[in-house]
C-alpha cells in the first residue's frame, strides 16, 4: 500500500471538503436514524450525495482506500433510495460507521499511511448484495467492455458504475479528445479539462491512444487522441459546453432519465 | 538545462530550470532519440525539478515509451510533483510505464 502525502493545494482543499461534509451530514444521518423509511427524500439525497463526492474526489486523487469505502457506502445509500433496502438502525448504524471510518482516513491520508478497512468494506459488500436485484447479484465488482463505435476498440468499465449510472438517469458519453488539438493549441491544461468534467459527472474511464505517439524516431505526433467515458445528467450541448470541444466529437452511448 | 547522466545500457535525464513543455520537447527528445541510438535501454525521467508538463510533453513521455517497450527497454519517471502524478493517474499512464513522486513508488 502506498504511501501518502497530500503536498498538492486541490487534494488538501479535498480532505478539508469531506471533513465538512461529513460535519455537514451527522444529522441527517441521525435522522435517518430516528424516521427510517419515512425519512424525507433530500435528506437521503444529501447523504447519498455527500458519499457521491468523497468517492468521486478520492477517485481523482487516487486514495484507492478512501474511494472503495465511499463507493460502498454511496451504493448502500442508492439502495435506500431507491426503496430497495430499508433504513434500518443497523443499516444506518453501519453507514454511520462507514462515515467514521472515512473521516478517520482522511486523517490517515493526511499523515501518511491509511489504516486497512477492508473488513468493514466486506461488511458493506454483503449488505449491498443481500439488497440488490437478483439479476445484478452476480454482476458486483464485475468490469464489463464497452464498445467505441466510432473510436474503435473497446474500454472496460465497472458494471455497478454503469447501473449505478442508469439508475440514476445519467446519460453515458464517450468523449473523444485530442490532446494537441483541443488542449494544447486552447492555452488549456489536461488538468483544467479533467477537473470540470469531474464537477458535473463521473470520469468511469479513459484511454489514451499511445501508438498514435509514435516513438522518438517518428516525427512529432500533433495528435494524442484521449477517450473519455464519462456519465452526466447533462444533455449532449451542455457536455459540449463543459468539455470545450465540438458536439460532434460527443457520441451519446445510451441516454438514460431518472425514473 | 537537460542533464543526461549514463551508467551502462541506462541514462537518467533531468530537465533543470525547464518544464516539459512544447518549448522544451524537441530538444529533450533529440537527447532521448540520441541516448536510444547509442544502445541505451532504460530511460529514468526525474521531473524533480519540473513544475508542470502539457500536452506536448506527455507525448514525448509515450513515444519514449513506445520506443523503449519495442526494444525490450523500459521508461520510468520520478520525482513528479503532486500535481503531475494525479495527471497522469487520471490519464491511466502510470499502467504504462511506471511513475513516481517525491518518496512513492508507483508502477
Amino acid at each position: 500500500m502506498k504511501a501518502f502525502q497530500p503536498t498538492g493545494d486541490l487534494e488538501a482543499d479535498f480532505l478539508t471538503e469531506c471533513h465538512e461534509l461529513l460535519d455537514y451530514i451527522e444529522a441527517d444521518l441521525s435522522a435517518l436514524d430516528q424516521d427510517g423509511a419515512e425519512t424525507k427524500e433530500d435528506v437521503v439525497n444529501r447523504i447519498f450525495r455527500a458519499a457521491h463526492s468523497i468517492k468521486s474526489g478520492a477517485g481523482f486523487f487516487d486514495l484507492a482506500v478512501l474511494r472503495d469505502l465511499a463507493q460502498k457506502i454511496e451504493s448502500a445509500i442508492d439502495l435506500i433510495r431507491s426503496r430497495q433496502m430499508p433504513p434500518s438502525h443497523e443499516v444506518v448504524d453501519l453507514l454511520s460507521h462507514g462515515f467514521d471510518q472515512a473521516g478517520d482516513l482522511i486523517e490517515q491520508y493526511r499523515k501518511g499511511e491509511p489504516a486497512d478497512v477492508s473488513q468493514l468494506v466486506a461488511v458493506l459488500d454483503e449488505l449491498i448484495v443481500d439488497h440488490l436485484p437478483f439479476e445484478e447479484k452476480f454482476l458486483f465488482d464485475a468490469r464489463v467492455e464497452v464498445a467505441l463505435p466510432q473510436a474503435g476498440g473497446i474500454v472496460e468499465a465497472s458494471v455497478l458504475d454503469l447501473m449505478q449510472a442508469r439508475r440514476r438517469g445519467k446519460s453515458i458519453y464517450l468523449i473523444r479528445y485530442d490532446l494537441m488539438r483541443d488542449i494544447q493549441r486552447q492555452g488549456k491544461t489536461p488538468w483544467e479539462v479533467f477537473k470540470s468534467l469531474i464537477e458535473s459527472g463521473t470520469i468511469l474511464e479513459t484511454v489514451l491512444d499511445l501508438h498514435s505517439a509514435g516513438t522518438l524516431n517518428d516525427p512529432p505526433s500533433n495528435q494524442l487522441p484521449l477517450v473519455v467515458l464519462y456519465a452526466t445528467p447533462l444533455e449532449l450541448e451542455r457536455v459540449a459546453a463543459l468539455a470545450h470541444i465540438p458536439a460532434e466529437r460527443i457520441q451519446l452511448v445510451e441516454t438514460n432519465r431518472a425514473s | 538545462m537537460i542533464v543526461l547522466s549514463r551508467e551502462g545500457d541506462k541514462a537518467t535525464i533531468r530537465p533543470s530550470g525547464i518544464d516539459l513543455v512544447a518549448g522544451s520537447v524537441p530538444e529533450l527528445r533529440t537527447q532521448m532519440r540520441g541516448a536510444v541510438d547509442d544502445g541505451v535501454r532504460e530511460i529514468v525521467m526525474d521531473l524533480g525539478s519540473v513544475q508542470m508538463v502539457d500536452s506536448s510533453g506527455i507525448g514525448l513521455l509515450v513515444s519514449a515509451h513506445n520506443s523503449l517497450h519495442r526494444l525490450g527497454g523500459r521508461l520510468a519517471v520520478v520525482h513528479a510533483s503532486k500535481d503531475i502524478l494525479d495527471l497522469f493517474r487520471t490519464m491511466r499512464i502510470h499502467q504504462h510505464f511506471s511513475v513516481s513522486g517525491d518518496d512513492t513508488e508507483e508502477s
